[in-house]
């Protein structure tokens, strides 16, 4: 299954930047075009940033992100560097990286995607029209514009892809503080605990639920705890550990936990992978564990005749 | 700290006798010395006092790393050598979590949630021991390896 | 339904979370019945978990596949890691150089219905999945 191709990219150029180079049709001729035209841009970027700045004090969110001075002129020098790079056209994984930062600069203060296009577009016009001397031969001209036009959209690309990972991330701290907040440990008869476990368990959830579990048999003194993990997405080798753990740490103080609700295809999955979980006990249904736990703990329940 | 070799002036971890178990509480930091000492007190009274189980009461311990517990669980050996089982108790929740992060052995550790659990679990052990003697071989319940309590509480 | 190719960037545990969040849609897209889409997403799991283990960032990539009987996943779990220096011997029951149980790699093995890896020192490592309808 060997690709030869895809080994020849990772050994050489970067490969993020040679495909969005190629998604973009950006070639040879096109940075070439826009170094010229930089030539004739370049000497006025303070034209540029003044008339850039005339236009973005009219947009509404204008005084919510650049209401300070300091750091407005911060902005506006790292901007300069942005254009100068851009016209430079040299595109590699540092040019790459650059656009990244700006996409994270503008993620983080929450500047909206539609007003980071609306710049983008304005800038275009600002350097194809405002700021052309009429040196090109229209054909030469018209190139040009669709060079520059590509890099745009390339720039683009990665500032937008930077936004959506970033936000990813939040949502999934956001999802993350959720889901911590719910480890509902049950009293569910005396001297037994039950605590459902829903989702994915990674690490920091582990150690949430230990802890919640911990303080519950100290408060209750159970005796059993039960672990149901009939919501869990997946058990590979880490979940399992962070099982294994759990047990021991309620075993230390003197409670036993059992495993309820192992599905078919995690058993499949825990056997597969070689996990042996020891001496823990674990069944398919909560109601085998309880009737498990009555054992253990001496209660025998009969029928009221 | 007079660094003398006969231990008078080490922290000594006090050992009660208690309806036939020997309890050690533990509330000083078990550093190598206090450790030795512990663990020769404690072998001198297992021996002497005939006692049918040994209880390590770990409520005081608010902080415990590797180190001590492999003391413990070296001390728990001994004792066990003696042809006397130890029980654990009061571990606290940092300090069960503490440890299972360390990746200590916990296999075989009897453990409890309370001394007053401790203190019952032997006192049943006994009786069943007592019933075993005494039977000619019939049992109505099944014991079970986790906590040898026997009595059913019937509900209705 | 057409499903399309999805690339994952793998960095720290939450990509790793996110990846296997991804596979089990992507399998229930595809067809796959839970059970088995549960297996897959383990192998994914496992995989991403070595790339944040021993390389620093890498890619999961899913895409629908077809084969002689039928269509089907495929998944790469690929990084510019240090590589593995004898993929036979990790690729037996119980091999690891940090003591744990490895990179899992035999039992994913076990899981699947197809498994590929490719891994050479200073090269990185890429481990290619598939799973039938």
């Amino acid at each position: 299954m060997t690709d030869p191709a895809h080994y020849a990219r990772r050994t050489g150029a970067p490969d993020r930047t040679t495909e969005l180079l190629s998604t973009y049709g950006i070639e040879a001729q096109d940075l070439e075009r826009i170094a010229t035209y930089g030539k004739l841009v370049v000497g006025k970027l303070d034209v540029y940033i003044d008339m850039f700045y005339t236009w973005l004090a009219r947009q509404p969110d204008f005084d919510r992100f650049f209401s300070d001075p300091v750091k407005l002129e911060h902005v506006k020098t790292l901007q300069v560097t942005y254009w100068e790079e851009f016209f430079r056209a040299r595109v590699d994984s540092h040019y790459v990286e650059q656009r990244e930062l700006v996409g994270n600069v503008h993620a983080r203060i929450g500047l909206p995607l539609p007003t980071y296009f609306a710049a983008m577009n304005y800038s275009m016009q600002i350097f194809l029209d405002e700021l052309y001397d009429g040196s090109l031969e229209p054909a030469e001209y018209a190139a040009t514009a669709r060079s520059i036009m590509k890099l745009m959209n390339f720039d683009t690309a990665v500032v937008v892809d930077t936004y959506s990972v970033l936000t990813h991330r939040t949502i999934r701290e956001q999802s993350d503080a959720l889901m911590r907040m719910s480890t509902p440990v049950t009293a569910i008869w005396r001297d037994i605990l039950m605590l459902p476990i829903v989702g994915i368990i990674d690490s920091k959830r582990a150690q949430d639920i230990m802890n919640a579990m911990l303080t519950a048999i100290a408060d209750t003194q159970a005796r059993v705890i039960i672990m149901d993990i009939s919501g869990v997405a997946i058990v590979d080798t880490a979940v399992a550990n962070h099982l294994i753990k759990i047990t021991k740490a309620t075993k230390l103080m003197g409670c036993e936990c059992t495993i309820s609700g192992l599905s078919a295809a995690i058993a499949q999955t825990i056997v597969e992978l070689g996990i042996d979980v020891g001496n823990i006990k674990t069944m398919a249904t909560l109601r085998d564990a309880l009737a498990a736990a009555f054992r253990a703990t001496g209660t025998a329940i009969r029928d009221a005749t | 700290m007079m660094d003398m070799d006969d231990g008078s002036d080490v922290s000594r971890v006090t050992i009660q006798s208690h309806r036939g178990a020997l309890i050690a509480s533990i509330q000083v930091d078990l550093e190598a010395r206090v450790l030795r000492r512990f663990q020769s007190d404690l072998l001198e009274q297992v021996r002497s006092s005939k006692a049918r189980a040994v209880i390590i009461d770990l409520t005081g311990v608010e902080v415990m790393d590797g180190a001590d517990f492999d003391g413990l669980r070296r001390t728990i050996d001994m004792v066990s050598l003696m042809g006397t089982p130890t029980i654990l108790c009061g571990l606290r929740p940092g300090v069960a979590a503490a440890l299972v992060d360390l990746n200590v052995a916990t296999e075989g550790l009897q453990t409890s949630l309370s001394l007053d659990r401790a203190l019952d679990a032997i006192a049943a052990g006994e009786s069943r021991d007592a019933t075993l003697a005494a039977s000619d071989g019939s049992r109505d319940q099944e014991p079970t390896d986790e906590n040898p309590r026997e009595k059913a509480l019937d509900r209705e | 339904m057409r499903i399309r190719e999805r690339r994952l960037s793998i960095e720290n545990e939450m990509d790793v979370t996110r990846a296997v969040l991804e596979t089990v849609s992507f399998c229930t897209a595809a067809g796959i019945d839970r059970g088995r889409g549960q297996l897959v997403a383990t192998a994914v799991s496992e995989l991403a978990r070595n790339i944040i283990k021993y390389a620093t960032r890498g890619d999961v990539i899913l895409r629908p596949c077809a084969g002689p009987s039928g269509n089907g996943v495929e998944i790469v779990v690929e990084d510019d890691g240090p590589g593995i220096d004898d993929v036979e011997q990790a690729m037996q029951d119980h091999f690891s150089t940090s003591g744990t149980l490895g990179l899992g790699l035999p039992g994913v093995k076990r899981m699947m219905d197809e498994f590929a890896i490719e891994s050479q020192r200073g090269r990185g490592t890429r481990v290619t999945i598939r799973k039938w309808l």
